[in-house]
């Protein structure tokens, strides 16, 4: 039996999701980190930069995109764009604010008080109100499935959970990283050095932990194929953290490699079991 | 394991989208099933079977007669 064009169009659709949606969450983070980078190096310290105009203008330029495509007809396609451009304009103001509360104890530090830092926050909150009165005319939920595919009521739910999920797990890394001071030829996401303040690191761990309730939530309520995925991601994953971890100590015992970086095992053995899931969901 | 999944689906005129949402699970899974990548539990094959009025038997084939 042959298979028809709508079967090859939804599977092709399936094969194209996950990797386009790791370029976008990968271009976001990357956008996120500079951002960051720039407001708490730059902005809230010394002179301020032509890189952090540039960073608002042209977060104002995706503002006018929003709202110009309320004029486009709603598909999948523009509400998926909408949803990452608001999460492209969202970054911006929670770097602000992060930046800020980790910047408060620095020398450099203006002062809130300053009005290149009141200037600064009053930016972002504009651009953000902005963002958000776009989303409410473009109305990107109008678009959020074609008509001639309906969703069950228990796939709606997974994806809503892993969505969630997904988005907190971000915000806990924006925490981490926003929070550690960086030093100039570190990186203050996967950094060793004891530069994370208390509050900083019970707020991410809280964060990570809610999180990690909704992925389990999510993998309970899930169906039995999404299940099996999962399994397989976990498989894929957990096998290479058991072979590297071991593996890097003893080279590391035996003066071969320095000692082992516990969060970088972790975030390869994530980027393994992502694979693991997605090979098997959309195979 | 074969099946006549796909042949079932298409005598009633459905698109996977469509028999996901009768047997409440992902376009993915009816998906997989029908081109023999992942099988069914029992429970599931049970719902396939009353959906279609037919026997497991009738529709799943595992090879041994």
């Amino acid at each position: 039996m042959t298979a028809t064009s709508e079967d090859w169009g939804m599977n092709l659709r399936a094969q194209l999701k996950v990797p386009v949606l790791c370029m976008l969450l990968g271009f976001l983070t990357v956008y996120g980190l500079v951002v960051n980078g720039l407001l708490r190096l730059n902005t809230f310290r010394g002179p301020p930069g032509w890189q952090t105009s540039g960073a608002l203008a042209f977060n104002l330029l995706v503002v006018g995109a929003i709202w110009g495509m309320s004029r486009i007809k709603p598909s999948p396609a523009r509400a998926a764009l909408l949803l990452f451009m608001l999460g492209f304009i969202a970054l911006q103001p929670m770097g602000a604010v992060a930046a800020i509360l980790g910047n408060l104890n620095a020398n450099e530090f203006r002062g809130l008080g300053h009005w290149k830092t009141q200037g600064l926050i009053l930016a972002n909150a504009l651009i953000f109100a902005g963002a958000i009165a776009g989303m409410v005319r473009a109305k990107p939920w109008r678009g959020m499935k074609p008509p001639d595919e309906p969703v069950s009521p228990s796939t709606r739910r997974t994806n809503l959970l892993f969505g969630i999920s997904g988005l907190i797990s971000v915000v806990a890394a924006v925490v981490v990283f926003v929070g550690a001071r960086s030093n100039a030829g570190t990186n203050p996401l996967w950094s060793n050095t004891r530069n994370l303040s208390p509050v900083i690191a019970f707020a991410a761990i809280a964060i990570w932990l809610i999180a990690l309730a909704l992925a389990w939530w999510w993998y309970y309520s899930a169906d039995e194929h999404e299940r099996k995925a999962n399994d397989v991601g976990f498989l894929v994953g957990g096998g290479l953290f058991m072979a590297v971890t071991p593996a890097w100590w003893i080279a590391s015992r035996a003066g071969l490699l320095p000692p082992p970086d516990a969060m970088i095992i972790w975030y390869v053995s994530m980027v393994a079991m992502g694979i693991g899931w997605a090979w098997y969901r959309n195979r | 394991m074969n099946n006549r999944l796909k042949e079932l689906r298409a005598t009633r005129n459905w698109s996977q989208a469509e028999l996901a949402v009768q047997l409440d699970v992902s376009r993915q899974a009816v998906n997989a099933i029908e081109t023999g990548k992942h099988d069914p539990s029992l429970p599931l094959a049970f719902r396939i079977a009353r959906l279609f009025n037919l026997s497991i038997e009738e529709i799943f084939d595992d090879g041994h007669k």
